[in-house]
């Protein structure tokens, strides 16, 4: 008796042939439990046996995990074709398992069919995925650019203060940690070039180099890079919860285009802000680049910006203005894709907000391979 | 007569809840049996859900305290009061799954991390739960799979999966179909009989409140305040013009206009 208030389990008892099954001790979470499958062993051994039927007199406690036990127990015994006898179950478990087993088939919902998973299907669904994500990106491309006519030609539907307000989200509240960013960059990539130069003696190009990769290559990257990760991951986190919200659907229904209203001012105004947000960077880099130049060359502030103005060629600055628009472009286009699509492509907030982000940058830095190969081709890349 | 010496199962007193500086319920004072299906009921804004977070340690109370078996609730060390809220369980208004797991394995956190069961126990219980919910083959589903009202189901069940002594069901009954609705009411009747479970549910739904409450709470959203308590047939005695009577006649008004 002793054995059987610290421990818990079964054992079986056969009278002609009725399989009579004794339950002992604490039935608890924090016991550990037999397996139903001992049945199975028993029946092996015996297959006499046409009756199941229960003894609970040394059952001292249970809980859920008694007619979790026995759900599938007897579900067991039933595929043996052994009728049961619950009567000497404790009320509360009979109640139970006919709960479990007596739940209305119309409150019943039943999974949809899946294919069998194979190797086949598996690289079948990898490849519908693809198509599935492509032909989404070109419904929303489609969508995007009928909305951008319908705003030129003053027939959509937004809010003006929205412009205002991300403009001030994404520009104005962007600026202290782009000028951290640009600056701090700054003084990193004057320090290697320095190091670089030193050694055939041509620090005294170092202004030079430095102003032509800032605006070049460094500001636009950086700011795109930067603004990607806060601004494209926000765009598809804020349209994504509006989609769980239904304020989407709500939007519809209330006959007003959700990308009218939400996407087009979201991408125009981050192709707007970040040729801004690239001079602003472009000032800070160079401000950075210069801490340790001046150091370094030992030359007057006057003659350094001499030397950096007269690096600047109209043509890069333009490059770099043009780029940073594109790239603004095309963040703004994969939070929004990845916010508003979120539901029809089936991922989660966390997905949705971490592909416009990696989309994003991945994006930007093929655009820009892409720039650079065509404007060295085209002669921009010489003197 | 004897005097029942024992301190009411659930005590509050003087208890007044909202956030920051908004009160939304004061001067709450109400004592719970245990074994009890008790049902929080009052209009849109009245702080039906405010007072379970309250009771369920989630929202500090603004004054007052809340006593489980004699015992200070608020008052208590943080770890004391941890300790006391591994007794409840509680199901969310939204769901509230965790999105990044699928249905079986929400049901088998707090199994594997408070009842340190096996992986293979933790999941045979879950399996059990999920057959209550009537999700039986959506082990691996997630929940941004399934519908708000499976996800309801589910969250319910989840809340119940360590057999807690106290139940807090916020708005059970949303967003799910009669037909489950009405097999949810005999669940709970059983959990209370079988289990002892003491169960509070926070809710306006009219067949609900007659088929299940023992014992119900009206906070009232005009005075700011528990205007009616008690069983059924002693609110359904109160005068007509009182709001509580109104919110429980409301069904019957509304089919007498269908007759």
């Amino acid at each position: 008796m002793k054995d059987m208030e610290e421990y818990n389990g079964l054992d079986f008892h056969s009278k002609e042939n009725t399989l009579e099954v004794h339950l002992y001790g604490h039935w608890l979470l924090s016991k550990t439990q037999p397996s139903p499958l001992v049945l199975l062993a028993y029946l092996e051994h015996d297959t006499s046996f046409k009756k199941l039927s229960f003894n609970t007199k040394n059952l001292i406690s249970w809980d859920s995990t008694l007619p979790a036990f026995l759900l599938e127990f007897i579900q067991l015994a039933l595929k043996h074709h052994l009728t049961i006898e619950e009567t000497h179950l404790p009320q509360g478990v009979q109640r139970l398992l006919h709960l479990a087993r007596e739940i209305p088939s119309s409150a019943m919902i039943h999974p949809p069919e899946v294919l069998p998973s194979s190797l086949i299907t598996s690289i079948r669904m990898v490849f519908l995925n693809l198509f599935h994500i492509v032909d989404e990106i070109f419904i929303f491309l489609g969508d995007f650019y009928r909305a951008l006519l319908r705003f030129f030609l003053g027939k959509s539907s937004y809010l003006i203060r929205d412009f205002f307000s991300l403009i001030q989200e994404n520009g104005v509240f962007s600026l202290l940690m782009v000028s951290v960013i640009s600056f701090l960059l700054g003084v990193i990539f004057a320090f290697i070039e320095a190091t670089q130069l030193k050694i055939v003696s041509a620090q005294l190009f170092l202004a030079n180099f430095m102003a032509i990769s800032i605006v070049r290559e460094i500001s636009p990257l950086m700011t795109g890079i930067f603004m990607a990760g806060r601004t494209g991951a926000a765009y598809a986190a804020y349209l994504g919860m509006m989609q769980f919200n239904d304020e989407v659907d709500a939007l519809k229904t209330a006959h007003i285009s959700p990308v009218d209203f939400l996407v087009v001012p979201r991408i125009l105004t981050l192709t707007f802000i970040m040729p801004c947000l690239y001079i602003y960077s472009i000032l800070f880099a160079i401000l950075g680049s210069a801490s340790l130049d001046l150091g370094l060359l030992g030359i007057t502030i006057p003659e350094y910006l001499t030397r950096v103005l007269h690096s600047i060629r109209p043509f890069d600055l333009c490059l770099g203005f043009f780029k940073s628009a594109i790239f603004g472009f095309l963040i703004a286009l994969w939070g929004c894709f990845y916010g508003m699509r979120i539901k029809s492509l089936n991922i989660s907030l966390g997905d949705a907000t971490r592909n416009a982000v990696v989309m994003g940058i991945l994006s930007i830095i093929t655009m820009d391979a892409l720039l650079g190969a065509i404007f060295y081709w085209i002669g921009g890349g010489g003197q | 007569m004897t005097v029942n010496q024992e301190p009411p199962f659930i005590q509050a007193v003087d208890l007044s809840i909202g956030y920051g500086e908004q009160i939304i319920q004061r001067n709450l004072n109400f004592s719970i049996k245990a074994h009890q299906i008790i049902v929080i009921m009052g209009g849109i804004g009245s702080g039906k859900s405010t007072l379970l977070q309250t009771l369920v340690g989630l929202t500090p109370p603004l004054e007052g305290d809340v006593f489980y078996e004699g015992v200070s609730f608020w008052k208590q060390s943080p770890l004391e009061r941890d300790n006391a809220e591994r007794q409840f369980g509680m199901m969310y208004q939204h769901g509230a799954l965790w999105n990044s797991m699928t249905l079986e394995e929400n049901i088998m956190l707090p199994l594997r991390e408070l009842a340190n069961l096996s992986k293979e126990q933790a999941r045979h219980i879950a399996k059990y739960k999920l057959t209550l919910a009537g999700l039986s083959g959506y082990e691996n589903y997630f929940p941004y799979e399934v519908s708000i009202g499976m996800r309801k189901r589910v969250s319910m069940v989840r809340a119940m999966a360590l057999d807690p002594k106290i139940l807090f069901l916020d708005e059970p009954s949303e967003s799910m179909d009669p037909i489950y609705e009405q097999w949810l009411h005999e669940l709970l009747r059983t959990l209370r009989d079988a289990f002892g479970t003491t169960i509070l549910i926070a809710t306006n739904n009219i067949p609900m409140i007659y088929s299940v409450a023992d014992y119900i709470l009206f906070l009232d959203p005009y005075t700011q305040t528990i205007s009616a308590q008690g069983d059924l047939n002693a609110l359904l005695s109160m005068d007509k013009d009182t709001l509580v009577y109104q919110y429980l006649t409301a069904n019957q008004f509304f089919q007498r206009e269908l007759m």
